[in-house]
């Protein structure tokens, strides 16, 4: 099935935040899971965590020194997602850009496919 | 919008418009002035940055217009004010001038309205719109809900919290109404801050020398001067003074003038003033660095009005306006009790304070040269979200908040009364310690009972907490030493200590006293404590003589219990009714009645007490050890 996806994308910028924040948390071999949840006021809304236990199912992603994980439903309606880190004047954080979205909330937190 | 998500604990990702405990940085400054209003924050250099709107404009002007089709939001802002020549009636500028005002109260200022204004519930003013009343507290809301939502566009998020700003001079009803128009907005309004507390804390004074501050702030319509003093990083209002009908709007007026009078129109039109008045105020602004400047107003037949105005010129136009300053300024000192030369500093806010010969004349009444450094428009806003930021506990630096205790906090005493351990207003974190000591003899518990308020009996006041110390080795009263320890943290969390000294014994409990009280119940309970001082003295001077008079009468009984065989008839009637005496007095209200009473019997009692003496001496000489008699 793995090869049907085309996968998540890091730049090496976020990449190197992750490791950062990482280190911060004291895990440095940790991955990062990332995904959709179904809550939100126009479909879905992405999920960024922590993992420390890559489940069974999982879809792994190993880039500039990083590792994602991404279950295969999320994959569903994220696959092709490049995952960024933006720094603006007030905000800094990381940023999805889906080439699955239709269309977003106004406050941008939710969106369809 | 764009979202720029952080990395969660697994499990813990947030809901969608969901605020954590992470996004406590979200929290903003507002300036909610009477023409202009702005909001500032924190940005990811931790410096304080006023937010644009979409076209990259700071200042917000402080008008609501309420359209006339029903249903249809409030239009706030710029829009607001352009819609303000045309519909005069529906469209408010200045609300601030009427926030939390009686009719009877409004200045003339005020009260010259193009709308119409009515007193509503509890006296209160009231904008009169199409049959509909609308309250000075919404219209504030609704510039606060304009300014909150480009706060939120520009910080990804919903904001935590807010601190407003507020002259220095508002009373409580005023202080009251910004909150309730922050709460309207659906903001949480962390703290009212005072203008001239914020603008020195944009300069970062809170950090520098302890001492006076003059705060000079000549906006487009009013004028305040302020006077600071600083103490351990925290700033008091020592005095306050001004002019509600004075500002740059003055300087352009007095340009104006010059223009119409110049082209000779006896009768100009709306639209000929209008445009003189935006020449004005471009050549105002131009004159900050230039020495001249030239107007062009076009006139009717392709004609024009042309002239160059220079620096020298318009100095000498708003040499009145600006000496009309100066009084306000050196009453303020006045009544600070300062000298020009004993200030640290002076800061400058509003616009019109860019004009060099206000900055002239501000040198000159001050004898020093102010603060320019910050944005006047700006210092406000920014000011006031650098506190913002404090309070959120977003310190990048790692200092300690400071903060000042908004009540104080003490301990029960006998009497029902209240000993303030914590003033009020100090600022944390603090510990203090005070001794007690045990009422009666052999007391081997003692009950500690943590209070809040100003008010004298700790009926009056907010219980905290209550614990016991037990285990006090028995002595007479007055003997041991009980110390008793107030602790704030950083944080407001209050921990009470007690602590025998001879055993060692200690109990604690710790307290949050700002928990579940607003600070509408705080500046309640302040306002009681003014309003209720003198009776409050009376009562503690009352109890305190009770108190005396117990402890008195315990005493003599226990003598007459003992050596009561010492007195003859005749004198121990005449004890005993001096006794009653006392007794009957504190069954009274006066306290020197209580305390009359009390020498009486002290009097009364001398010779018995002498007796007394010369037994225990006889006594102890054969053997018998003093503490028998005690």
């Amino acid at each position: 099935m793995a090869t049907d996806f085309a996968g998540i994308t890091v730049t090496e910028l976020a990449a190197e935040k992750v490791r950062g924040m990482l280190d911060k948390r004291g895990t440095p071999d940790a991955a990062i899971r990332i995904g959709v949840s179904t809550a939100g006021c126009s479909g879905f809304s992405y999920k960024l965590e922590y993992a420390d236990v890559v489940e069974e199912g999982d879809h792994l992603y190993e880039q500039h020194g990083i590792r994602l994980v991404v279950d295969e439903k999320s994959l569903l309606t994220m696959d092709g997602t490049q995952m960024d880190f933006e720094t603006k004047q007030f905000k800094s954080g990381f940023k999805f850009t889906n080439p699955k979205v239709k269309e977003e909330c106004g406050c941008g937190e939710s969106f369809k496919v | 919008m764009d979202v720029l998500l952080d990395i969660s604990e697994p499990g813990q990702a947030p809901k969608p418009h969901e605020v954590r405990v992470e996004d406590l940085k979200r929290v903003v400054g507002i300036d909610l002035g009477t023409t202009y209003s702005l909001v500032a924050a924190v940005d990811m250099e931790g410096k304080p940055a006023c937010i644009s709107d979409e076209s990259g404009a700071v200042s917000l002007p402080s008008v609501v217009h309420y359209p006339e089709q029903p249903g249809s939001e409030p239009v706030t802002g710029k829009e607001a004010h352009d819609l303000a020549l045309l519909h005069p009636e529906s469209t408010i500028a200045s609300a601030k001038r009427l926030m939390g005002r009686g009719l009877e109260d409004l200045d003339d200022e005020a009260a010259r309205s193009s709308f119409a204004l009515e007193a509503g519930e509890g006296g209160m003013v009231q904008i009169a719109i199409r049959s509909k009343q609308i309250s000075p507290v919404g219209v504030a809301a609704e510039i606060l809900k304009s300014l909150k939502s480009r706060a939120e566009e520009a910080l990804g998020g919903e904001l935590h919290g807010a601190v407003i700003t507020v002259p220095a001079y508002f009373d409580d009803a005023q202080r009251q109404a910004t909150k309730d128009a922050g709460r309207l907005a659906g903001l949480e309004v962390l703290r009212l801050v005072n203008e001239p507390t914020a603008a020195a804390l944009a300069y970062g004074l809170d950090q520098g020398r302890e001492g006076m501050y003059a705060i000079y702030d000549l906006g487009g319509g009013t004028f305040d001067i302020s006077i600071l003093k600083l103490t351990k990083g925290v700033f008091q209002v020592m005095s306050t003074g001004g002019n509600s009908s004075l500002g740059g709007d003055d300087f352009d007026n007095t340009l104006v003038d010059l223009f119409i009078k110049e082209m000779g129109e006896e009768n100009p039109s709306t639209e000929l003033v209008q445009e003189c008045k935006q020449e004005a105020r471009r050549v105002k602004e131009l004159l900050t660095e230039a020495t001249e400047a030239n107007v062009t107003i076009s006139r009717k037949g392709g004609k024009s009005y042309n002239r160059t105005v220079s620096r020298s010129e318009f100095d000498g136009l708003i040499k009145k306006l600006i000496r009309a300053t100066g009084l306000p300024c050196r009453r303020a000192l006045k009544d600070a009790g300062l000298a020009p030369d004993e200030l640290k500093g002076v800061v400058l806010v509003g616009g019109s304070t860019r004009v060099p010969a206000v900055r002239a004349f501000v040198a000159e009444i001050f004898k020093q040269e102010p603060l320019v450094d910050v944005d006047p428009d700006q210092v406000v806003a920014l000011g006031a979200a650098h506190q913002a930021d404090l309070l959120s506990g977003n310190r990048r630096d790692g200092l300690l908040l400071l903060d000042v205790t908004p009540l104080s906090l003490g301990i029960e005493t006998m009497g029902e009364l209240v000993e303030k351990i914590v003033p009020r207003n100090s600022p944390i974190p603090t510990a203090r310690a005070q001794e007690f000591t045990t009422f009666k003899d052999g007391q081997t518990a003692m009950a500690i009972h943590v209070v809040q308020g100003e008010r004298e009996l700790v009926s009056e006041c907010r219980s905290l907490a209550r614990f016991e110390l037990r285990g006090i080795p028995a002595m007479t009263a007055g003997a041991a030493r009980i110390r008793v320890t107030f602790q704030v943290d950083a944080d407001g969390l209050l921990t009470v200590s007690a602590h025998e000294e001879t055993t060692q014994i200690a109990q604690s409990v710790m307290v949050k006293p700002a928990y579940g009280l607003s600070d509408g119940e705080i500046e309640q309970m302040l306002r009681d404590a003014i309003t209720h001082g003198a009776e409050d003295m009376q009562a503690r001077a009352f109890n305190e003589a009770k108190v005396d008079a117990d402890r008195v009468l315990a005493a003599s009984g226990a003598a007459l219990k003992h050596d009561g065989d010492l007195l003859n008839e005749a004198e121990l009637k005449k004890v005993k009714a001096a006794m009653l005496k006392l007794w009957e007095s504190t069954q009274g209200k006066d306290h020197e009645v209580i305390n009359q009473c009390i020498r009486d019997l002290d009097r009364d009692t001398t010779f018995f007490a002498q007796r007394r003496m010369d037994r225990g001496v006889q006594q102890s000489m054969t053997g018998h050890s003093v503490d028998d008699f005690s």
